[in-house]
């Protein structure tokens, strides 16, 4: 075992340097760079620009010099720890997605469970009431969640919100506790404005993961294992929960390979809708303003945090599961 | 019918001559007038109707029927696990556990009310057929027999495991202590049923329901486990319930039998009555649907429903032209090896190679239009030889022949040695017929897809020919042509069987090679699938390598018949030859371990927990080696007759 997480580690760099490249080819793929957008920015706004100074802008954020140069300038400093600079924010990478990091693990979180909360329950109850009343109608409510659109039921609750019951629940926080530092008021004002955001970016995770439950336990469910538990006597909830319900939580395991790079990023568009300060709007802008280094290093995060999000789920079922742990593969 | 079998077993229960003598105190079960019903979609489905039966205390009853009959869902109603769809609609099922209780009525006990789940596994205990899948893989054997205990006895936790290791002692763990940490994963096949049978009994169960226990076992694993079960019922004393539809089990172990047939009890009564003086017609003809080892050998098997077939006229020309050349050699096997290798994983440290021999130095011969039987118990290498012959598996040296032509003009083509166009061309001439008629079958293909499929694949005629001969196929196996439109779902397994095997016959093989073809069958179906393929060999000149570790099913089919022990074969004889007079040891233990479906040939039990011929170690010379086993060879006795034992034994010296 040790020596397959070795081996996996091992194997974790190539696809890391291949996902870079790939990266990086791509976001220098639309023509022009940076400095293009910005003059093209300042044109439109009625000032001119000397093309010594586009040239000087050039040679000082280094777009002059060949693109595998620049590779190479890139990823050498990533890996040393110094992600690049971003164009737009004018400050380090590092401090840009900083800022924004805790308050988007902790939306992220907050759906996350509220996920989990929600769906386990009734998924558990659909599998195991299977085409009852109660399953037709948790699956329909499930399934319009499932079917409407993220972004939609966000305006739709800012609209309520507003109109029934005066508040703005844009943002994650008062307009007044914006760069102030962390109080007993702005952590009260921060939980205020998660409620929406969080149910409205929980709604298709949660539908989506009833589903999962419902089918993976159906599955089990059929097995005999768990009717020779029921024939031993082993009482229903006891029976349900330590035999298929453990044994369909594989899926659930093997999940957290996807789950942690969508932590840092995801719900873009209900961030922008709601005007939340978390990172997904911010990736959204950087690949607008070809913001190279600020694009490419939070991309970069992401495939790095999916390579590692699937070994952990790996090791996790291997602990979790004796007939991956024990079966070696065999030779044909 | 069902209600003078009851009160015959009355008078006549008590004790039965040969078996263990207990004396008959109470019943305690009684099954009363039980009529249960499925529902399917809204319609009730009536599947018991008005069934009763007794088990008296401490006895074996044998519950015998067909699949369908009702036999299993019995078993449940009397535990209390029915599937939600299934309910009783009237009758009792009174429970007395010792003479002087006031009976319980199971019938009316809800499935989940406390009283029934202490029951369950405390004082009634089931064991089943598949032990691959009855136990979790997820939780360790000690864990889950611990499980039992724990629930039902007030027990220290501290005692669990003494407890459970001394139980899996007792149903023959080699390493009761090693197992309890174990996961099923690691167990074969019979160690799995013997755990299963621990947590059965570890509560020590009045009663024990054990679900068809050795269909999914091979015969020697078979009579092992039969042998247990009995020694546990004198250890512990329990009564049990024996679900089967094998006669020969039931002959060996019942003390009163049960007949079954399409929800109601069609006759009961001591195992002697049943077996010596049948009274129903289904039982009657029950017992001549199987095959057994004392039937004559050109003695035919009376099939339950018998179906008619008949050749296309298209085939008819090359029947002729191949019978002409009965007799000649068609396959030419010669030192036939395979090894695998396995990655074993050894905990959380890295992995171990290990190399199995799993065909080991096979030689054979098949003649054109015979049926070559293979027979070994499960894990001893025919199926791998098999895979090697129709080159779905690589062989890692030896040669496979195939012999075309006579006299002059004769070709010889290795098939071992075919490129991957060769093989294409080649399976049109050698087809196989698999184990298991649900999963060969693709559910999301018409069965005229089924068997256009390889027509097309070997661009055999036009799309209408194809059709037509689609058509021809299905009456050759005897079903309609109007079930070409349908999906394998709507199909028995016989009938799917039939399909499997109209599809291996699509491309005009000469040689059919059948993978256990009828151990995944019921019995009632399993003579009409064995006569087919009889026939159809016989109408069109086929040959046939059949390999079962059915004895009795080999006995019925095949002309010659190859042993086979872990790897290698260890005697290989014409049909009669074999079975009359078994030279090698291992052929002989294996004929000993087959239960009869009649009286007068019971299992020799204590022979079979003496000495285990199959371990290969209590061979005597010159069944063994000397060496490393390079000193072996098949010596022939006669000239259809060879036996593996030390090169340069004199054939005299192993005749007597």
């Amino acid at each position: 075992m040790i020596r397959y997480i070795i081996t996996r580690i091992g194997a974790m760099i190539p696809t890391l340097l291949l996902a870079s490249i790939v990266i990086f080819t791509i976001i220098q793929l639309p023509p022009g760079d940076y400095v293009e957008t910005y003059i093209g920015e300042l044109l439109a706004s009625g000032e001119s620009v000397d093309l010594e100074r586009a040239q000087y802008l050039r040679e000082e954020y280094g777009l002059d010099k060949p693109m595998i140069q620049r590779y190479l300038l890139w990823i050498s400093n990533f890996v040393m720890g110094d992600f690049g600079y971003s164009f737009e924010y004018q400050r380090p990478v590092s401090e840009v997605v900083g800022n924004r990091l805790w308050l988007t693990i902790m939306v992220s979180f907050a759906t996350i469970i509220l996920t989990w909360v929600i769906a386990f329950p009734i998924g558990i109850y659909s599998a195991t009431h299977q085409y009852s009343w109660g399953d037709y109608g948790l699956t329909f409510v499930g399934l319009l969640g499932l079917a409407t659109p993220n972004f939609l039921l966000a305006l739709v609750m800012m609209y309520f919100a507003q109109t029934i019951f005066g508040v703005s629940i844009g943002g994650l926080m008062d307009a007044e506790y914006i760069d102030q530092p962390m109080s007993w008021a702005k952590f009260q004002s921060i939980l205020e404005h998660l409620v929406v955001p969080t149910i409205v970016i929980g709604t298709a995770g949660t539908a989506a993961m009833i589903r999962r439950i419902r089918a993976n336990l159906l599955d089990e469910l059929q097995k005999q294992y768990v009717i020779t538990a029921r024939a031993k006597g082993v009482p229903p909830f006891k029976a349900l929960v330590k035999y298929p319900l453990r044994m369909s939580l594989n899926f659930f395991v093997a999940d957290i390979g996807s789950l942690l790079p969508s932590i840092i990023s995801g719900a873009e568009i209900v961030a922008i809708v709601l005007s939340l300060q978390t990172t997904g709007p911010l990736l959204i802008a950087a690949l607008q303003s070809q913001d190279m280094y600020l694009a490419g290093s939070f991309l970069m995060f992401l495939a790095t945090l999916t390579v590692i999000g699937v070994l952990v789920s790996d090791i996790a079922l291997g602990f979790l599961d004796p007939r991956i742990r024990l079966s070696g593969g065999a030779e044909k | 019918m069902a209600q003078t079998g009851v009160t015959e077993n009355k008078t006549n229960g008590g004790n039965q001559p040969g078996q263990v003598s207990r004396e008959y105190t109470h019943d305690i079960i009684r099954v009363d007038d039980l009529h249960l019903a499925i529902d399917l979609k809204g319609t009730d489905i009536e599947v018991i109707r008005g069934a009763s039966f007794r088990i008296p205390a401490g006895k074996t009853v044998a519950l015998v029927g067909e699949s369908g009959s009702g036999k299993s869902i019995m078993s449940q109603a009397i535990l209390g696990i029915l599937p939600n769809v299934a309910r009783i609609t009237s009758g009792n099922i009174w429970y007395r556990e010792n003479p002087g209780d006031q009976p319980l009525d199971l019938a009316k006990l809800k499935d989940d009310s406390a009283e029934r789940i202490a029951l369950r596994g405390g004082k009634i205990s089931i064991i089943f057929q598949e032990p691959m899948t009855s136990l979790s893989p997820l939780h360790t054997i000690g864990n889950q027999i611990g499980e039992a205990l724990m629930l039902h006895r007030d027990v220290d936790k501290a005692e669990v495991e003494p407890t459970v290791v001394q139980m899996l002692d007792l149903v023959g763990f080699p390493d009761p202590a090693a197992a309890w940490s174990m996961y099923p994963m690691e167990l074969s096949g019979g160690l799995r049923q013997r755990a299963m049978i621990a947590m059965a009994l570890i509560c020590h169960p009045a009663l024990l329901i054990a679900d068809e226990p050795t269909t999914a076992l091979d015969v020697s694993m078979q009579a092992k486990i039969l042998s247990l079960l009995r020694d546990l019922q004198d250890k512990l004393g329990m009564a049990v319930l024996l679900i089967t539809h094998d006669l020969g089990v039931v002959a060996n172990m019942a003390d009163e039998v049960v007949v079954m047939y399409h929800g109601q009890i069609m006759e009961a009564g001591p195992r002697e009555a049943i077996f010596n003086n049948p009274q129903h017609d289904y039982l009657k003809a029950l017992l001549n649907a199987v095959p057994d080892l004392s039937m004559g050998y050109d003695e035919k098997l009376q099939s339950l429903r018998d179906i008619d077939h008949e050749i296309p006229a298209s085939m008819v020309g090359e029947i002729k032209e191949r019978k002409t050349h009965a007799d000649e050699t068609l396959l030419r096997v010669r030192g036939l090896r395979k090894e695998f290798t396995t990655k074993k994983n050894t905990g959380w440290f890295g992995t171990s190679a290990n190399v199995v021999k799993a065909v080991d130095d096979v030689t054979f011969d098949v003649k054109r239009g015979e049926c070559f039987g293979l027979v070994g118990e499960s894990g001893c290498g025919k199926t791998t030889t098999l895979k090697m012959i129709v080159r779905a598996l690589s062989a890692t040296s030896g040669s496979v022949e195939w012999l075309e032509g006579d006299g002059g003009d004769q070709s010889v083509t290795n098939l071992l040695a075919l490129d991957n166009e060769g093989v294409k061309a080649f399976r049109r001439k050698i087809q196989m017929v698999f184990q298991d008629p649900f999963s060969s079958l693709s559910p999301r293909s018409t069965v005229l897809n089924i068997l256009k499929e390889p027509m097309e694949v070997h661009n055999m005629g036009s799309k209408k020919e194809q059709a037509e001969y689609a058509a021809e196929l299905m009456r050759l196996v005897g079903l309609q042509p109007t079930f070409l439109g349908r999906y394998p779902h709507s199909f028995s397994g016989g009938q799917r069987q039939r399909i499997g095997i109209a599809r291996a016959l699509a491309l005009r093989p000469e040689l059919l090679v059948c993978d256990e073809p009828v151990s995944a069958l019921d019995v009632s179906v399993q003579a009409q699938v064995l006569n087919l393929l009889k026939q159809l060999q016989d109408e069109l000149g086929l040959t046939y390598i059949f390999i079962s570790h059915n004895l009795a099913v080999v006995r019925y089919i095949a002309d010659r018949i190859g042993v086979m022990f872990k790897g290698q074969l260890v005697e290989m004889a014409t049909r009669e030859e074999l079975f009359e007079n078994p030279v090698h040891p291992y052929t002989q233990a294996l004929l000993d371990v087959v239960p009869h479906a009649d009286l007068d040939h019971p299992l020799d039990f204590d022979r079979i927990n003496r000495d285990m011929a199959s371990e290969g170690r209590n061979w005597k010379f010159p069944f063994t080696s000397q060496t490393d086993g390079s000193d072996m060879e098949m010596i022939s006795l006669t000239e259809n007759h060879q036996v593996r034992a030390v090169a340069g034994t004199d054939p005299a010296t192993l005749l007597k």
